[in-house]
């Protein structure tokens, strides 16, 4: 593809996300997420691998259900009660219909097994876009569509997604398996925070994106795809694999990284809101995930495998140690933002 | 996961895959030949003298008189479709490892390893990634090594213009074609088949790809009134 024509679909993914957030009618919402799904379709396939291309055709359908699903929705919606604001949407079958297709979108449970094969044939650049930027669009209809009556549906797929997260994980060896596991799970808590406020799904959200991106772009520099890789690349490129470690460490949500502040802030909503059956299933699935988050983790930062003496060092560290140990700084700063973040939601 | 299975992801760096010891081996494996198709080679796997796998036959080029057929010549073995629970597909996750190792003795023909991974969609069923291994023909076994990273995409037969590395990942089948065009007998007797990580090898793909078809020029120094032409 030409280089010339990717800074057009970025534009256009843009867009997309500023025309849901300007936008009331359902229309424009629905054009809004369609623009910025097509505008990524061709950056899944930049590479034209068959396996990206399968990845990127088993995406599209499952994009283009969910509109069909969600434009279904919006034609109930408007034909019984002669409203067209999405905001307006509430508590009868074309609320639900959007509200399931931008589950299917988002891919949370039940809807969440392309995510794994998808992410599984793409490239970590482009399959961590889909698990970060790609999530933007759908969280902001979301947002709009949170309601008394649909929040404890939400919350129910919320505490499934974190649960069956950790428990798809636990068996996997593959990297990009594991991390769109752990986006499931993730996924779980930050609709679980966007049911009880905006701000707090707004913040899970970021914190998500901080610290995903360190993890998938060292991953790629390592071109590790397997469990078995990472072991090994501890002697090639050792600042990486930290970074990889303490990237999963964080993801786990353990102190003082940076993970563990957004989820304490998710329980501390949730109690506050006297969510208890909430919090507790968000805490049991988070507990099954960590299982994999500290396998992955004790593989990048603590053993050593046979083959691996003979292996010489990576020589092109310099600029990367400076930028490895800057990002290993800010997952680092989770204890210090504890205070001053917290004290802003009061 | 089991303590076994955790040691396994921490120290393994070779998988012996099949080990030709007796019968039991040989079922794990299919045999085929042109004679399915109307041709007139004949293929066998048979256990040899000294245990191992003995890959034989008599291969013939002559094509079959149905109108339609134009190529003929071939044997190959491949390997069955591993199943799971309730019949599933279940594929080989080679992930870890980066060059196939071989032993065999051959008797000095060409032959080609065939790799086929797990397809979602029907345009992709017939994809093979293939690599070729020469035979010396001796009394000598030969360890062949060929990395993951010079197979090469084949659809149908067909190289494909649009080349990617092998999914290690989803590995349904590992094959032998013999198709050197060559009337005569062949014989080839294995020893095993297994895959090693190799550190030192880096390469991740050995096929170069260019842009097909033709371009349009961007920036072309012609004036807009120009009076070349006049």
């Amino acid at each position: 593809m030409s280089p010339y024509i990717s800074p057009l679909f970025g534009l256009a993914m843009g867009s997309s996300v500023l025309l849901i957030s300007s936008s009331t009618h359902w229309v424009f919402v629905w054009l809004g997420l369609e623009l910025g799904t097509l505008a990524f379709i061709p950056m899944l396939a930049w590479w034209h691998s068959s396996l990206e291309v399968e990845a990127t055709v088993k995406y599209f359908i499952i994009q283009a259900m969910a509109a069909a699903v969600f434009f279904f929705g919006g034609l109930v919606m408007t034909s019984t009660e002669y409203i067209s604001g999405l905001s307006q949407f509430v508590g009868n079958f074309g609320e639900v219909l959007i509200m399931f297709s931008i589950i299917m979108k988002l891919g949370l449970v039940p809807f969440h097994y392309w995510v794994v094969d998808v992410v599984q044939g793409l490239n970590y650049l482009p399959g961590m876009v889909l698990l970060t930027w790609q999530k933007v669009p759908g969280l902001m209809v979301l947002v709009q569509l949170v309601s008394m009556q649909n929040g404890l549906i939400l919350l129910i797929f919320g505490a499934l997604s974190a649960f069956w997260g950790g428990l798809g994980g636990l068996g996997q060896t593959q990297m990009r398996k594991l991390l769109a596991f752990s986006s499931i799970a993730h996924l779980g808590w930050l609709v679980s925070g966007c049911v009880v406020g905006t701000m707090l799904g707004s913040m899970y959200f970021i914190l998500y994106v901080v610290l995903s991106i360190p993890v998938f772009v060292f991953l790629y520099i390592l071109n590790n795809t397997h469990l078995n890789q990472v072991r090994a690349s501890l002697v090639s490129n050792p600042v990486a694999a930290m970074v990889v470690g303490v990237g999963f460490l964080s993801l786990a949500g353990l102190p003082p990284f940076m993970g563990f502040f957004g989820k304490w802030l998710v329980l501390t909503w949730l109690l506050n809101n006297f969510l208890v059956g909430g919090a507790v299933a968000l805490v049991v699935g988070a507990l099954v995930s960590l299982f994999y988050y500290l396998r992955v983790s004790y593989m990048c930062m603590v053993i050593l495998g046979p083959q691996q003496i003979m292996v010489s060092l990576s020589w092109r560290k310099g600029f990367m140690g400076s930028l490895l140990g800057g990002l290993v700084v800010l997952n680092l700063l989770g204890l210090l933002l504890v205070g001053g973040i917290s004290s802003l939601s009061k | 996961m089991k303590r076994d299975d955790l040691e396994q992801l921490m120290f393994e760096d070779s998988r012996i895959l099949w080990k030709f010891r007796g019968p039991e081996d040989l079922d794990q494996w299919l045999v085929t030949s042109d004679k399915e198709m109307g041709g007139k080679s004949e293929a066998y796997l048979t256990l040899s003298e000294n245990n191992t796998a003995f890959f034989h036959g008599v291969t013939n080029i002559e094509v079959p008189k149905d109108g339609v057929t134009r190529y003929s010549g071939y044997a190959a073995m491949r390997s069955k479709q591993r199943k799971a629970a309730f019949n599933r597909r279940s594929q080989m996750d080679l992930t870890p490892f980066n060059i196939l190792n071989l032993r065999v003795r051959g008797d000095g023909r060409s032959y080609m390893i065939t790799l086929a991974p797990e397809s979602y969609f029907s345009s992709q069923w017939d994809d093979l990634w293939c690599y070729f291994f020469f035979t010396r023909g001796g009394p000598h076994w030969q360890d062949i090594q060929i990395p993951f990273s010079k197979f090469f995409l084949t659809s149908k037969g067909r190289v494909q213009d649009a080349q990617s590395a092998v999914p290690k990942d989803r590995i349904n089948t590992i094959g032998i074609t013999l198709g050197d065009k060559i009337n005569g007998p062949f014989e080839l007797e294995i020893d095993f088949m297994g895959v090693t990580m190799d550190l030192t090898h880096k390469e991740e793909f050995a096929y170069e790809q260019y842009y097909q078809g033709p371009r349009r020029k961007r920036f072309t120094k012609k004036p807009l009134l120009s009076t070349k032409d006049w």
